[in-house]
């Protein structure tokens, strides 16, 4: 405060203080997110589930959800998320606020602790796949404590068979570009669904710089993944304006403040020429898809100079 | 840097507008105009480089400035802006939804750059008044101001601004015009500038003086100004089309009273917004 006093008093007699320039945050997708996100019960038990929203702006908000149930004849939900399981089976649950439909969550209720509560597959070494390459995938049966039942028998199956096949052993075969979702099934208990993508779409996505307002942006970047870490790669022709405070950022919107306040910054550049930027460092939330463009912007003005759309 | 570039703008703009109220007369020998000017300048839009406004974080540029021509002779005069001093600040930001902060703001507080010159007579005794003049920009404005090191109260550079200004009376009714070219010689690499304007006045009861004026800066953009990390970027290859009103009010003899408004109608990396400018002025 006192700083601040010293900024401002002497200088007010001629001149004014630093402002304040009040911007609306970017806009972003409304989201619930139900905790947990499956769940196994015998009949008679029940489970709390939790959902939080996430307004337009991100912030979290106290709403009132409403919870659905795919099969009422397996589980029961009330108003405060409250599981009763009913009979057995598996049924999906959702929490709902005006159109905003929360995550799946997967309730599988048995009879009793010899039966197969829950399928999990383990976790592949990759989730991108070139077409004609092949991944053997492998999952595991446990009951309603979490206990391993070992010696069952389990069968895969594809959404996407024309993307990518899977046989009886888990052994998945890339067929074209796209992606599928897997799942294995033990008993009539089906697994949550892993995703893999097939082709280089999959694994990249790149965009050509052009400049905005006069000034330059030119040459491509390329945003990667590879074994989990994404990078930004921009190429050795490119070219861009310069001032002082000159970044690169990942972001849904290319103007500045937009840029500025909702995107990622990934870091100075001072010169022309090839780059890299590791984007995971920054964010390790951050997919190929979470952003749109990438944005060379003179950070203290918030002015683009130059933005790539990435494809 | 934008902030130079404003920085570097209203200096031009302050210069011109006080040498044209001078116009093509000089003053006469030990007599002179002395002006203590304050120039406020706040915007959050900006002219790019294509000329399109542009949203921008908020700047504001404050000059404290001193002009003045004293005459040497009666052909010869010395002129001096001096920018004594120039707080330029950069608005903080925040986010409406959720109040957090989003950047910070800076400010940098030196001596702008300093101009000095000399305007000569090659016709003064008759109903029209011609005068050339030479500017010396000198550059003793920082170029690293602010916490970020990127507030500039000066562009760095060395640049000559000559001029031809001619002023015609319509005595014995109080109305003048006065014109001006003139070409700005910069160094460091910067594009050469062509400058002109007009300006007319009408004086009302010997008091109240009002005038509107027009200027406009071109760039040559025959610049090499490097394209790396600097300032060039923003005080380049500027240019703009102002106009505004100006009125001035004689206490006495001696002093006065002035206000001014300028904005520039159409840009290249300057400010869309007025600049406005109050002062002081005695007349020897």
């Amino acid at each position: 405060m006192k700083k601040h006093i010293k900024q401002c008093l002497i200088p007010l007699l001629f001149f004014g203080c630093i402002g304040t320039d009040v911007i609306d945050s970017e806009m972003v997708n409304e989201s619930i997110v139900v905790a947990p996100d499956s769940g196994s019960l015998i009949i008679g038990d029940n489970l709390q589930l939790t959902g939080v929203y996430h307004n337009m702006f991100a912030i979290q908000e106290e709403v009132e959800l409403t919870w659905i149930v795919a099969d009422d004849n397996i589980v029961t939900i009330d108003a405060q998320g409250l599981v009763m399981a009913i009979n057995s089976g598996q049924t999906i649950v959702n929490a709902i606020f005006g159109n905003t439909m929360s995550n799946d969550v997967l309730i599988t209720v048995v009879q009793n602790t010899n039966d197969i509560a829950s399928v999990a597959i383990t976790p592949p070494s990759s989730s991108n796949l070139l077409p004609g390459e092949t991944l053997q995938l492998s999952a595991n049966t446990f009951n309603v404590n979490d206990e391993e039942l070992e010696g069952k028998e389990i069968t895969w199956a594809s959404s996407n068979a024309g993307v990518a096949s899977i046989d009886n052993t888990g052994l998945l075969t890339a067929i074209i570009d796209g992606s599928a979702q897997i799942t294995a099934t033990s008993e009539g208990v089906q697994s949550q669904p892993i995703t893999i993508e097939i082709g280089n779409a999959s694994v990249s996505k790149t965009g050509t710089f052009s400049g905005a307002s006069g000034y330059t942006a030119e040459g491509t970047a390329t945003l990667k993944e590879d074994n989990g870490v994404i990078t930004l790669d921009l190429s050795a022709d490119f070219r861009t304006s310069f001032a002082l405070g000159t970044f690169i950022y990942l972001s849904n919107s290319t103007s500045g403040s937009g840029t500025r306040s909702g995107g990622l910054e990934l870091g100075e550049i001072t010169s022309n020429g090839a780059k890299s930027f590791d984007v995971t460092s920054k964010n390790a939330a951050t997919a190929l898809d979470t952003y749109q463009y990438v944005i060379v912007l003179c950070k203290p003005a918030s002015i683009t100079f130059g933005s790539a759309e990435l494809k | 840097m934008k902030k130079y570039i404003l920085l570097s703008t209203l200096l031009v703009m302050s210069v011109s507008f006080s040498a044209i109220a001078g116009g093509g007369w000089t003053p006469k020998k030990k007599k002179g105009y002395f002006k203590f000017g304050q120039n406020i300048l706040r915007s959050s839009k900006f002219y790019s480089p294509s000329g399109d406004i542009i949203d921008v974080n908020t700047i504001s540029l404050y000059t404290t400035s001193i002009y003045g021509e004293y005459g040497l002779t009666d052909r010869l005069a010395a002129i001096v802006y001096a920018p004594l001093f120039v707080r330029n600040t950069i608005n903080k930001q925040e986010s409406r939804q959720t109040g957090m902060l989003i950047s910070d703001g800076d400010m940098a507080n030196a001596i702008g750059d300093l101009d000095l010159g000399i305007k000569y007579a090659l016709i003064y005794d008759k109903s029209i008044a011609l005068s050339a003049s030479l500017t010396l920009g000198i550059p003793t404005g920082i170029t690293n101001g602010g916490e970020g090191q990127i507030l500039q109260t000066g562009d760095g550079e060395f640049n000559q601004l000559v001029k031809l200004e001619a002023s015609k009376s319509f005595y014995p009714r109080p109305l003048y015009v006065s014109t001006l070219v003139g070409f700005n010689n910069r160094s460091e690499g910067f594009s050469e500038e062509f400058h002109f304007g007009v300006e007319v006045g009408y004086t009302f009861k010997d008091k109240l003086t009002t005038t509107f004026k027009v200027y406009n800066v071109s760039s040559l953009k025959n610049g090499e100004a490097p394209t790396s990390a600097g300032n060039a970027i923003f005080s380049n290859d500027t240019a703009y089309f102002s106009y505004g009103p100006e009125i001035s009010y004689k206490l006495n003899n001696k002093i006065g009273v002035s206000g001014s408004a300028a904005y520039a109608l159409s840009g290249e990396r300057i400010l869309a917004a007025p600049n406005y400018n109050l002062g002081v002025f005695i007349t020897l």
